[in-house]
């Protein structure tokens, strides 16, 4: 069975016609070529597949796109915005927090959904708002630092904005 | 809460002596393209599985020709474009990429100085490659920029090409397993571990590691910081948790992997993975690019026998394989309250009671080649 | 890849609707709220229904609101882990339910998850929580699924088992059970009220007091003046994993210290939560700060412990497990007494 779904991704509305037993995680990878979003274990249990959907990092294996029509859907491909890079996008590369890549898209949005609520989290903070996706490369400690890297950097472009 | 700190060493090798398919020809090669634009593009087979590989390509050339890092284009990992790289694993790429881009950006820079050396008459040794320049070395004159030179060698030498290969000292011995050669240099880590274990339960957490690697030389500090706390993140996971469990048994003659998911194969999640900082240690190997050695697998070593002494001196429980699970160290506790040694007659020891038993062949005896 | 078997999707705009199509559906279809237990289970094709009804966007059952009487709190069913974790009207009057929904899975699965689907979280087993070539490898399990091809007859946890051992794995679950909370259910006939202490049942395969008809529409929490609780969780990480076990205690003192009512549940012990009577008999009628009480807290743990029967189908050893049991109920308590 197929159906037409309009999604709201990164600002732009996109319609799809697809298979309604597609979640949104494939929707986004192999009708849209969204893929920076990642397959994981699809299970829930790694967290690469993490995209915002109005503004809460959620698991995109887990869900139905026809359950997020109407809402924002936020993925790695919007977090730069007209070719500059996202201020978390700069710290992970700049701290080396990103080494195969294969979490970071998840990492970054769910960094990105910590710090429109918490500005200047603590380390703790952070590593909790992390704790549903996995690392194998990195041990963690440069995602840390490099989201209150992001969190600074963030705090002074709004005093100067 | 019983407090425990451990501490564990250990050395790991910077790839093998010898290929995986057996031969006398270079284990990495590397070939270096400059345009008369002044662009430097560098070809090798090497895959950066995200440990940098490829940023330590483009540092190494950018040293040997004085130019930015930025301005160098790498193209690797594709057997049409690019010359043989064995590829990335036993902690081989730094040093055999590397020795092979210093061989082949060598006799490149020795021909941009030497035309340099003719049209400004200055003698080549005195003449140097540096900030996208040539300098000459007291300072003297002034700077000719890198496309000049560049140009002045394509004319003198015709286009600007050369290639550059590794292949590690023959040093085996003749004695069994000495075949795949010994390693061209040895890596050294040490790791302080703090943990916090309740005497109770063996239920423990990690508190902080401090890790220490002797890495000879580091290309990109950034980069080898990065594999030392990767590798201290899998070392730790292994050493904690992860294992790899069969069910056995008349229903299961083939075995049937009992954690076959990512819930139920437990590695450590940014809750469970501790502070850890970082010393390099840069003691200049003579036979590593500039001097360096391998980061992304010796620095895991230290990790479990780091984990291993400090649950002891937190508990007083010898643990003696992983992963160190609570449930272990529960056992040791119970051992340690009723003083009665298990199967191994140690007190509060955990672990293996005998070696499995193996038949082993004749010992073969060999001399030193180093006498 | 792990893909969703094919399905139709309704969505209902009411709980009524919602019930009306299930009871015309009949077996085929099949509730989704958060998705986060059903979707991996579907996925793995222990579930493999013609038709879900989702419920996600029914905001009557997402709200949190006082109860008629002012006595207590209704929680749709709908609402996330999250907001339950988060929610001050939670935090203040059931600390216990906050930290035991903040200490499900982890945050993205929290945001998704619902309260109503983690009290109905199916049970648990290594043995059947596994893809469908796994299982089929190895034959199909007791546990039942949809399809008929899949019914084994063997429990491979215990063979001579009659009964299917799948470990009830709910954080939340042992918090209502201790809460005294009742769980309105809803059908097309009407409406009907369980306590979350009737709710569950020891038995792997059918461990719900609840007809698949019936839809979880909220759960009322009346308010505890006077008494004081905790949850605590044993998993090997700090994140992501299911409990292998969960104490929740509540015990109401007076101004003395002297324990009037006490409650303690263990969770991830057996196929539902289970509350230890016998133990919380221990504990009520004298002072629990006095000297000499640390003694009846640990004799307490001891008889709590005693209930506890966990079996190899989760992580860790079951020895420890059961170990674990009364020195996480005494500590527990301490806490609760802090």
């Amino acid at each position: 069975m197929k159906q037409l779904l309009t999604l709201n991704i990164n600002g732009e509305t996109k319609e799809v016609w697809t298979s309604t037993h597609k979640t949104l995680l494939e929707v986004l990878r192999e009708d849209l070529y969204l893929t920076g979003t990642k397959h994981g274990c699809e299970l829930g249990e790694c967290g690469a597949c993490s995209v915002l959907i109005d503004g809460e990092p959620v698991l995109a294996c887990l869900i139905l796109p026809v359950e997020v029509q109407g809402q924002e859907i936020q993925t790695i491909e919007g977090l730069a915005k007209n070719g500059v890079p996202h201020p978390l996008q700069t710290a992970f590369a700049e701290q080396g927090a990103s080494q195969c890549g294969y979490c970071s898209p998840a990492m970054l949005m769910t960094a990105k959904a910590l710090l429109e609520i918490n500005s200047n989290p603590d380390s703790n903070t952070i590593r909790e708002a992390l704790s549903g996706t996995l690392c194998r490369c990195t041990g963690y400690s440069k995602i840390i630092e490099a989201v209150e890297q992001a969190a600074g950097e963030l705090a002074v472009m709004r005093q100067n904005s | 809460m019983g407090k425990g700190f451990g501490l564990g060493c250990g050395s790991y090798l910077s790839g093998a002596g010898l290929p995986i398919y057996w031969n006398k020809m270079p284990h990495s090669g590397v070939q270096i393209k400059i345009d008369r634009g002044g662009g430097v593009t560098v070809f090798c087979g090497s895959t950066d599985i995200g440990q940098g590989s490829n940023s330590v390509l483009a540092g190494i050339v950018a040293e040997e020709l004085g130019i930015d890092i930025g301005d160098i284009i790498v193209v690797t990992a594709d057997t049409d474009l690019t010359p043989v790289d064995l590829g990335s694993y036993s902690s081989r790429v730094t040093l055999m990429t590397g020795n092979a881009a210093i061989d082949a950006a060598r006799p490149l820079r020795e021909k941009i100085l030497s035309a340099a050396s003719e049209v400004l008459k200055i003698p080549a040794e005195k003449l140097m490659l540096r900030n996208s320049s040539v300098l000459s070395k007291n300072g003297s004159g002034e700077p000719v920029p890198f496309v000049d030179a560049v140009q002045w060698a394509e004319t003198k030498y015709g286009i600007l090409g050369s290639v550059g290969s590794y292949t590690p000292p023959s040093r085996g011995g003749k004695y069994k397993g000495g075949g795949v050669g010994p390693s061209p240099n040895y890596s050294y880590s040490a790791c302080v571990a703090e943990v916090t274990c309740d005497p109770e339960s063996g239920i423990y957490r990690v508190d902080k590691l401090w890790m220490a690697h002797d890495i000879g030389q580091a290309i990109n500090e950034k980069l080898v910081i990065g594999q030392v706390e990767g590798s201290a993140y899998m070392g730790l996971s292994e050493a904690m948790m992860e294992e790899q469990i069969y069910r056995t048994g008349k229903d299961n003659p083939g075995g049937l992997h009992k954690t076959p998911s990512m819930l139920d194969y437990k590695s450590l999640t940014a809750l469970d993975m501790p502070e850890i900082e970082t010393f390099l240690v840069e003691t200049h190997d003579p036979e590593g690019p500039y001097g360096a050695k391998e980061a992304g697998q010796g620095p895991l070593l230290p990790i479990m026998p780091a984990i291993a002494n400090a649950i002891y001196n937190a508990v007083g429980v010898r643990v003696d394989e992983v992963p160190i699970t609570p449930e272990k160290i529960y056992q040791g506790l119970k051992g340690l309250k009723s003083g009665k040694p298990r199967g191994s007659g140690v007190i509060g020891r955990v672990g293996p009671n005998k070696f499995p038993k193996i038949t082993f062949p004749e010992a073969i005896k060999v001399k030193s080649v180093d006498g | 890849m792990l893909r969703l078997p094919p399905f139709e999707y309704q969505a209902p705009n009411s709980i009524a609707e919602a019930v009306a199509m299930k009871a015309e559906c009949g077996d085929s279809a099949m509730f989704v709220s958060g998705g986060t237990d059903l979707f991996p289970n579907m996925k793995r094709r222990q579930f493999t229904p013609k038709i879900l009804i989702g419920l996600r966007k029914l905001s009557e059952l997402r709200s949190i609101s006082l109860d008629d009487s002012g006595n207590g709190l209704m929680i749709g069913s709908g609402v996330s882990l999250s907001e339950v974790a988060e929610h001050p009207e939670i935090l203040n009057n059931f600390p216990a339910l906050a930290k035991a929904a903040s200490l499900v899975s982890a945050p993205q699965l929290r945001n998704m998850g619902t309260i109503g689907g983690n009290l109905c979280l199916d049970t648990r087993c290594n043995y059947y929580n596994q893809t469908f070539q796994w299982r089929k490898s190895l034959g199909f399990c007791l546990k039942k699924t949809e399809s008929p091809m899949q019914n084994g007859a063997i429990c491979w946890v215990a063979r001579s088992s009659p009964k299917c051992l799948a470990v009830s794995s709910s954080d939340c679950a042992p918090v209502m059970v201790a809460l005294d909370t009742e769980f309105h259910l809803m059908n097309s006939d009407g409406k009907r009220i369980v306590p979350a202490g009737e709710f569950y049942k020891n038995d792997g395969m059918d461990f719900l007091n609840k007809t698949p008809d019936e839809l979880l529409v909220s759960i009322h929490l009346p308010f505890h003046e006077g008494w004081r609780m905790n949850y605590r969780k044993l998993s090997r990480r700090d994140a992501i994993d299911f409990p292998v076990l969960g104490v929740a205690v509540a015990l109401r003192l007076d101004t003395s210290g002297n324990c009037m009512e006490a409650r303690i549940v263990l969770g991830a012990v057996a196929s539902c939560p289970l509350r230890a009577f016998e133990a919380e008999k221990l504990l009520v009628g004298g002072s629990l700060t006095a000297e000499g009480s640390l003694t009846r807290i640990e004799n307490t743990a001891q008889v709590a412990a005693k209930l506890a029967k966990p079996m190899d189908n989760t992580d860790m050893t079951l020895g420890f497990r059961k170990k674990m049991v009364t020195q996480f109920v005494a500590e527990t308590i301490k806490e609760v007494l802090k």
